[in-house]
């Protein structure tokens, strides 16, 4: 408890005024974009088109952030997801139309299978079946995930390899074992009932928008009101204090990446319910801008530092950006260019920002001597 | 390793021929060259990921301009090496003067230099690649001819390599650069300290590594024969698995050009002798992968069970 009051106290002071600025950064992207295209970019469909992106991104923007809040970081998220969301499709398919799609059928890849959904007009299960197998490829999803962020984190705590290397084998371990299982070839065609995950809307509200908010609000919670987020800060900002002041350093890793995992298998389900297909390597641009945007967000890298308002307030900039350079037609290639430059310039900043601060302080201080 | 080697014999015939193990070194020789580089910057504690981007970059930008004015093998080497050491210093800048993590700067600057070429270039592949590019990889230091009229010898593509890993190798330990190296590596502050010019040291590094991958590509354009935009890119990883695995501690300060060699070798070694196997290409990753968790596990773990006394402080 002694724990918690310290660092509930200091923390606020802190990330109030850097909020502010993102607040204003956000209104001011939206202006300047209101003004360059209005038509466009104010238009529901647009609007509406980034209610549907900003979930998934988001998501894995969290799961990173849980990651550097240790100290750490996981590179492997988006391998994590692709690997979960490859298995949770075989599953859903299996389960959906067990007449006539053996395992291999399926495997084989996207044309045989289209084939036989429009040849012989299968039906997916309807009512509650269709429930459960909806439930249960839910399930498979993040526990898959799951066990994917416990490897990472025993990986990283247990055996103590460097996170950035533990998450780089590991990275290119799913991705290698989701290319063994699909042959580089993409999964589609799930039943019209699990896309409502993805695309669906209740009214005007889309489904992934509610979900992301749900998932917002328990990694807030999670991280400021629990015993384990507390601890994850706390690791972050000294682990070998951590450790004297009583925390058990492994446990809180390997829950750590736990968590980024789960929070990577709710990616996995928003992805491949609103594309309607998994693939290998799909979303791997998805890597930079989720580090950009937990940096951007206020998140130290060298962990201990930063909240979710923070990260939240960077993904609804970064994906208000992205999708103005969508309208005024700028290309993917181009897109990374900026990407690149805002992480190197954001960081510079943070770096500078606190070295004007300091001199500024010494030399009023110095004055009033 | 000779374990596995004979094990591999005993499926494959063709893997302990001469032929194999000259074709091993020979492909292996872009990638040797590019894992020096990246070496040396693990070994001054940093790491870097805008290598395949760099050399990518120069690569393009060399065979872009040598294609319309003649030019010869030498002067793509230099100008490869010299767009490569400009981007190098780019990262050096950031890293030195603004202190920021290395993975993040090359992880910034590697999208900025690739997607800068790709968007500037609107035709990133080029097949018209000039006739002395191929010629080089084609020479042989010495060579016979075999049985069956295949000729076997030392490439100069494999010279190239095990000339800059001598030349790494007595930089490393017999000038005062080189032991900064291993001292800014070690122990940033105490380097410091000590006197060493930590501005001076940070800029080779990374200019080196830019070098580097200039030497690098202009050898892989000479043995693929065209310029494609990603191809480089993909080896990012099989050439940090190579380093860890040649034994470079990630936090700096340990490791030798010899270790990072065998690092190269046994990669490449592997990769082949799956080949030879057939075992379906899919599998690649999946030990790769594999590789570098063992790898690196094995070491860290050692080090807790050295250190077991000190166990709760390291915690």
């Amino acid at each position: 408890m002694k724990l918690k009051s310290i660092l509930s106290g200091k923390r606020p002071a802190i990330t109030y005024s850097k909020n502010m600025t993102f607040i204003i950064v956000l209104i001011v992207v939206f202006v300047v974009l209101s003004i360059l295209q209005p038509t466009k970019f104010l238009s529901s469909t647009n609007l509406q088109q980034m209610a549907f992106q900003i979930p998934e991104f988001g998501v894995l923007a969290l799961a990173m952030m849980v990651a550097m809040l240790s100290g750490g970081i996981d590179l492997s998220i988006i391998a994590v997801t692709n690997l979960a969301g490859i298995i949770a499709a075989i599953v859903l398919l299996s389960l959906s139309y067990p007449e006539s799609l053996d395992l291999s059928m399926l495997l084989k890849g996207i044309m045989a299978e289209e084939a036989a959904v429009t040849e012989l007009a299968l039906q997916p299960p309807t009512g509650l079946k269709m429930f459960i197998i909806i439930l249960a490829t839910i399930s498979v999803a993040i526990g898959i995930a799951g066990v994917c962020g416990l490897l990472n984190g025993v990986l990283v705590s247990v055996i103590r390899i460097p996170p950035i290397l533990a998450t780089l084998g590991t990275m290119k371990l799913y991705e290698g074992i989701s290319l063994v299982i699909t042959k580089g070839s993409p999964i589609t065609n799930f039943p019209k009932p699990f896309l409502f995950i993805g695309s669906g809307t209740i009214s005007v509200i889309p489904v992934p928008m509610i979900i992301f908010i749900v998932c917002v609000a328990a990694v807030s919670m999670f991280l400021n009101r629990t015993r384990l987020g507390f601890s994850i800060y706390a690791v972050g900002e000294n682990s070998i204090a951590a450790r004297f002041s009583g925390l058990k350093n492994t446990n809180v890793l390997i829950k750590t990446y736990l968590v980024t995992g789960l929070l990577a298998g709710v990616a996995t389900i928003l992805i491949i319910s609103r594309v309607d297909s998994v693939k290998v390597g799909y979303g791997s641009s998805f890597l930079l801008q989720a580090v950009l945007v937990v940096i951007l967000g206020g998140v130290s890298y060298l962990g201990g530092i930063g909240n979710v308002a923070g990260v939240v307030l960077g993904i609804f900039i970064l994906r208000a950006i992205s999708s103005g350079f969508n309208i005024i037609g700028f290309s993917n290639h181009f897109r990374n260019v900026i990407w690149g430059s805002m992480l190197v310039f954001v960081t510079i900043i943070n770096y500078i920002i606190p070295k004007i601060a300091e001199r500024l302080r010494f030399k009023t201080h110095s004055a009033d001597m | 390793m000779v374990a596995y080697s004979l094990i591999v014999n005993s499926i494959s015939k063709s893997f302990l021929t001469a032929e194999n193990m000259f074709d091993i070194l020979k492909s292996s020789s872009i990638m040797g060259v590019m894992a020096i580089g990246a070496f040396i910057v693990m070994l001054s504690g940093g790491i870097d990921i805008s290598f395949p981007a760099i050399a990518t970059v120069s690569m393009y930008v060399t065979v872009r301009i040598l294609e319309r004015f003649n030019g010869n093998l030498f002067l793509a080497f230099a100008m490869a090496s010299v767009f490569g050491i400009m981007f190098g210093c780019v990262n050096a800048l950031l890293v030195y003067y603004f202190n920021i993590p290395t993975l993040i700067v090359t992880l910034g600057t590697s999208s900025i230099f690739h997607g800068s070429m790709l968007s500037i270039a609107r035709i990133p592949h080029i097949y018209t690649v000039p006739g002395y590019f191929f010629e080089f990889s084609k020479k042989y230091i010495f060579s016979w001819v075999n049985g069956e009229g295949v000729t076997i010898g030392l490439s100069t593509m494999t010279c190239t390599m095990l000339i800059i890993a001598i030349l790494t190798w007595l930089l490393l330990h017999y000038t005062m650069l080189g032991r900064g190296i291993y001292a800014i590596g070690g122990n940033l502050e105490a380097a410091k300290r000590a006197g060493f010019n930590i501005m001076k040291i940070q800029f080779f590094v990374y200019s080196y590594i830019g070098f580097l991958s200039g030497i690098a590509s202009i050898l892989y354009v000479s043995l693929v024969r065209h310029v494609h935009p990603f191809n480089l890119m993909g080896m990012l990883l099989d050439v940090i698995a190579a380093v860890v695995l040649g034994g470079a501690s990630l936090a700096g300060g340990s490791g030798t050009v010899l270790g990072t060699m065998l690092g190269v070798g046994m990669i490449y070694f592997i990769k082949n002798s799956l080949i030879l196997m057939k075992i379906p290409s899919y599998w690649d990753p999946v030990v790769i992968g594999l590789i570098i968790i063992v790898s690196t596990g094995i070491n860290a773990y050692r080090k807790i069970l050295g250190r077991s006394g000190v166990k709760i402080i390291e915690a």
